[in-house]
């Protein structure tokens, strides 16, 4: 693929493509020659393309051809083509004249700016200032400080240019003059704006008395140029100039100098930026807190927590712990907790609470369980959900008492679920387990009793089954009800049996199908396991099978077939494809438990299923359907062969 | 409806440009003095329903509405701090659907819809533009506005030669402006993420970086000629703008433009190259410089860094479809892949990371957002308008990823290897490759101005 290499500036070439332009040939022929010139031709070419300067269509090719040839000849020929061209041919070819360089055009450019044309008279003027000899400096600059005040935007312009080349060449002292000519002129602001940068950059001797000077304008859009020239060109001098200048800056200024203060990198600017975080203004603040945000320490905390305390809105709130969140340190840690005793407003007691919870304040699990203990249930809350990754096995017993003592649903639900966390990240859960055992069995309220039969069924607790599986008798439905959902939840199928008990034998049927949605969860979890035998879970689905009654319990039992890849599985989920409520649901199924069947001595009775699938529109199961096939295929073929 | 371009003063051709710019700041302060103010101010306006308070709000113009400005658009709209007031298309069906789209989400007419963008630039109450004409307007348009005193998003390629992108940089300095390159995936959260693996050191010493891009195609032919509609419908001399002239096509003002050498530079190189180049020239801390050497070969066109790292860019032929072998097809297009000593990452427009085996485990991270949203890249656009910050793809970054693509597709061009000076910006004593960092434009524009 690689590019057809042009032919090269051969003299031969150059011939050719001159001929062309000499010919009768049509212009896209000739607009083509140029251009081919223009990359390999020789200076022989310059007169046939001078010639087309003076063409409507082809001027614009012909000078694109001139500017890339090299040698003298093509600036001279563009040089007089000034004199013999009009209009906006003439423009073009000032154009080019100034895209060379040329500085032996100045004088005729000069002329140019005087003509009665005042387009080329612009264009001649902007050219000079592209030029930027040090003849062609002296004229633009002359022609803005004492020039026709027509030509004045376009001798600004040019005096931009000008200056712009100069200080690229370090002549900082002549583009000093000329961006200082552009300041004083009486021209449109957008020259003043870009005056006033160059004059900043330019400047060697009073650089940031001048850019302080722009800083106190009266004109918004001189002060951002001046913000701008900062942070494109940061140093520790504007550094301090505007660490000195900020106090006395109105608030809208003051947060940009903020963000240009991170730019310039200063230790001095630090005490500066973090002395902003609280200040009166609220888009001061937040220009502190967003520049704190990328750059805050350990020496941040006490002003963010003061952010905090004096609680000024979310927004600041929000980004004032998230950076607390990223500084390190106990110091820190303190320093919050110190903040939480004192603090009164439940919202911020709530904010510096979840912080300590985000930064791991191991140190702070006492003050919590206190907090943990208040009458303000969001504070309780709050500080119960800082603990479930605070507390250790040695708070158990606080959290258990905590939780024994709540009145309020809520409050106990996180209570109990931080009493979970801390004995499941914190194995074996053995101690743990007999601790909520003995709190289950001292229970009278039912609220409480099932939330230690829910914690202990999470975890597992295999010692307290037997009391677990004895409640499923109480004569409390609600307490029958939420302990079969909780050992639905058991981590394997232990209380499976006792649940089919219920399941076949309980008296009222709303009982029985939450025992059946308790037992099918139990299966499937276990053949996601893969640790108990095929056999097994097969007989606990063929006996769930026979209790199936609602979609629902229907969807489930597939579900969980469709992990159990065996025969058997195939063969009963084969029997819902007639069902219209859940056939979509089984051919899933089956498609799954059959896939390594395929490619075993059972593929007959996967082929046999498979045919009786419908048409399917999913086509990424249409594509593992087909898949089977070929698998069933490849296996007939392997067997015939043994 | 006023003339659109001042009388001219000399005989004009009607195959040339008629804009004249020694008038142009009278010109357009002038139309800006006669723009429709909205008889009905909504509350939005006013700075309430959730609206910033109209000395916080950004004011914007849009420039071109092809396809590329409808999407912008449509992601920048619903920024609370930005008002869009104008629209600008030389085509008239564009410019209505641009105007349809703002009046639709303000809930007003008050958009004003222009066939002349110097009509936007004239206007003192617009703060910014956003340009997204055909490739060969976008340095000019956006220069034009520089000096007009507005800042810019414009959308890539910025220009369609290094002179270009020169001049561009050069002209937002010396107006003191603020621009943003839409290469919006240094925006992207999959993208930083890889970016941060390479520089971050958990690639190892970084060594490899691949670029997808197309394969590059480009054509001289001009299209048969057709009559030219009237300028209202479609304004063809301002379409062409600094373009070299050729006969009317629909086909040119429809988005048949690409391809032609005239109208996209570099043989579609930076369609993707923009892009995928930008980021591993960010990856690898090379903002300030490019590739040495770059030599093209039948699958891509292989580049050299200063410090070793060397830059593949990959040619893919299918690039909408199957990217495979060079990259993962299921990480979307434009790709992108970061090797070091110790592995390496690959993104692309999906938002899926792809890691080496030795980094799976503990650097995985998913990012739901697809690669190619611009409304994060557009933020920080208007955030750096208000505080006068360099934004993630300012005219410096533009300048040096343009420059290296257009040296990577020169490579190919010339079919051989090349070297480049990225301190001169030159070739190095190559005569035949400078010849062609500029070319001529068609009078009157400039980009000297």
């Amino acid at each position: 693929m690689a590019a057809p290499v042009i032919s090269m500036g051969a003299a031969s070439n150059t011939q050719a493509w001159i001929e062309i332009l000499q010919s009768e040939r049509p212009l896209f022929e000739k607009a083509r020659a140029c251009q081919q010139l223009g990359e390999a031709g020789t200076s022989e070419a310059v007169p046939a393309l001078a010639a087309l300067l003076n063409h409507d269509m082809l001027s614009v090719y012909a000078r694109t051809g001139l500017e890339r040839i090299p040698g003298p000849e093509a600036a001279a020929a563009l040089r007089d083509a000034l004199a013999t061209t009009q209009g906006t041919l003439k423009i073009g070819v000032i154009q080019s004249v100034a895209a060379l360089c040329d500085e032996e055009a100045v004088p005729a450019l000069s002329g140019l700016t005087r003509g009665s044309d005042a387009a080329v008279a612009s264009a001649a003027m902007l050219a000079l200032g592209r030029i930027a000899s040090d003849q062609a400096v002296t004229f633009v600059m002359q022609a803005l400080t004492s020039g026709p005040p027509e030509h004045r935007p376009d001798a600004a312009a040019a005096c931009l240019l000008a200056a712009q080349h100069q200080l690229s060449q370090k002549k900082a002292e002549s583009a000093a003059a000329l961006y200082d000519a552009v300041l004083k002129a009486k021209v449109p602001a957008s020259y003043h704006i870009g005056a006033t940068r160059g004059a900043i950059l330019s400047r060697t001797q009073d650089r940031i008395a001048f850019l302080v000077k722009q800083l106190r304008s009266q004109d918004p859009a001189i002060r951002d140029v001046a913000i701008l020239t900062v942070r494109q060109n940061p140093s520790e001098a504007f550094a301090d100039a505007l660490n000195a200048e900020i106090q006395n800056a109105p608030a809208g200024l003051q947060s940009k100098m903020i963000g240009a203060l991170i730019d310039c990198h200063n230790a001095q600017s630090l005490p500066i930026i973090r002395a902003k975080a609280v200040s009166e203004e609220a888009q001061v603040r937040m220009a502190a807190l967003n520049v704190l945000s990328r750059i805050g320490g350990p020496d941040d905390a006490p002003t963010l927590i003061k952010v905090l305390l004096d609680n000024q809105g979310p927004e600041e709130v929000s980004l004032a712990m998230s950076i607390l969140e990223q500084i390190g340190g106990p110091e820190t840690d303190a320093m919050i907790l110190k903040a939480l005793s004192s603090a009164t407003t439940s919202s911020v007691r709530i904010e510096l609470i979840r912080l300590l919870g985000k930064r791991s304040a191991t140190s702070a699990t006492d003050e919590l369980l206190h907090q943990a203990g208040d009458p303000d249930q969001a504070v309780s809350i709050a500080a119960l959900q800082a603990l479930r990754s605070l507390a250790s096995p040695e708070d158990l017993p606080r959290l258990i008492w905590l939780t024994r003592q709540c009145t309020v649903e809520s409050v106990r639900d996180a209570a109990a679920n931080a009493v979970y966390s801390v004995c499941k990240d914190h194995p074996p859960v053995g101690p743990s387990g007999a601790l909520i055992l003995k709190a289950l069995k001292a229970a009278n309220v039912t609220a409480e009793k099932q939330a230690w039969i829910r914690v202990l069924s999470l975890l597992g607790y295999s010692d307290a089954l037997p009391f677990m599986t004895a409640t499923l008798q109480d004569a409390d439905p609600d307490l029958v009800q939420s302990t079969i959902s909780s050992l639905g939840r058991w981590p394997d199928p232990s209380p499976i049996n006792a649940l089919f008990q219920v399941v076949e034998s309980h008296a009222n049927a709303t009982v029985r199908s939450r025992a059946l949605v308790a037992v099918l969860q139990l299966a499937t979890r276990a053949a996601d396991q893969t640790l108990t035998d095929h056999d097994d879970l097969l007989a606990w689905f063929q006996r769930a099978g026979k209790a199936v009654q609602s979609v629902q319990e229907k969807r489930l039992l597939i579900s969980g077939l469709g992990r159990v890849n065996h025969v058997e599985s195939v063969r009963m989920l084969s029997s819902y494809l007639d069902d219209a409520d859940v056939k979509a649901e089984a051919v899933y199924a089956i498609v799954n438990a059959a896939g390594p069947l395929a490619k075993g001595p059972d593929y007959k009775t996967v082929e046999a299923v498979l045919k009786k699938i419908p048409a399917v529109q999913d086509p990424r199961l249409r594509d593992q359907i087909a898949g089977l096939e070929r698998d069933i295929k490849a296996t007939r073929a392997r067997l015939d062969n043994e | 409806m006023k003339p659109l371009n001042p009388t001219p003063n000399h005989q004009t051709s009607p195959r040339q440009s008629k804009i004249s710019r020694r008038n142009f700041m009278k010109h357009a302060l002038a139309a800006g003095s006669a723009v429709a103010v909205p008889a009905f101010i909504p509350a939005r306006a006013l700075g309430r329903d959730g609206a910033a308070a109209p000395s916080e709000r950004i004011v914007v113009g849009v420039i071109g509405h092809g396809p590329r400005g409808r999407y912008d658009l449509s992601v920048m709209l619903p920024e609370k701090d930005v008002q869009f007031v104008a629209v600008c298309d030389v085509l008239r069906e564009r410019r209505e659907q641009a105007k349809a789209m703002v009046d639709t989400h303000y809930g007003n007419q008050a958009c004003v819809m222009y066939r002349d963008m110097f009509e936007i630039y004239g206007r003192s109450d617009i703060d910014a533009v956003l340009i997204a004409t055909g490739e060969h307007w976008h340095t000019l348009a956006s220069i034009l506005a520089v000096k007009a005193g507005k800042d810019v998003y414009s959308e890539k390629p910025c220009g369609m030669t290094m002179g270009e992108v020169q001049a561009l940089d050069e002209a937002v300095h010396r107006y003191g402006r603020v621009f943003q390159a839409g290469t919006q995936r240094r925006s992207q959260a999959n993208f930083q993420y890889a970016v941060h693996l390479a520089q971050s050191g958990i690639l190892g010493r970084l060594h490899t970086m691949h670029a997808s891009v197309y394969v590059p195609k480009r054509t001289y032919d001009w299209l048969p000629a057709q009559p030219e509609p009237s300028p209202e419908e479609c304004d063809w001399d301002r379409w062409l703008g600094p373009s070299p002239w050729r006969p009317y096509n629909r086909q040119y003002v429809t988005g048949g433009w690409r391809g032609h050498y005239d109208f996209e530079g570099a043989a579609n190189f930076l369609d993707w190259g923009a892009h995928t180049l930008d980021l591993c020239q960010w990856a690898n801390q090379s903002d300030h410089t490019m590739p040495l050497e770059y030599e093209a070969n039948d699958s891509g066109i292989v580049g050299q860094y200063a410090n070793g790292v060397k830059l593949i860019c990959d040619f893919l032929p299918d690039p909408f479809g199957n990217r495979a072998p060079q990259y993962k097809t299921s990480t979307g297009t434009c790709p992108v892949r970061f090797i070091g000593d110790e592995g390496w990452v690959e993104t692309g427009d999906n938002g899926e990371i792809v890691l080496s085996e030795s980094l799976a485990r503990t650097q995985q991270r998913r990012f739901e957002k697809p690669g190619t949203s611009a409304a994060g890249h557009g933020r920080n656009f208007f955030d750096c308008v208000k505080s006068r910050a360099l934004p993630v793809c300012n005219q410096n970054i533009m300048r040096t990823s343009h420059t290296a693509c257009f040296a990577a597709e020169l490579s190919w061009e010339l079919g051989r290897k090349i070297t480049f000076d990225p301190v001169a910006e030159r070739f190095v004593n190559d005569a035949e490759a400078n010849r062609r960092i500029n070319r001529a434009t068609r009078a009157p524009w400039s980009f000297y101005v």
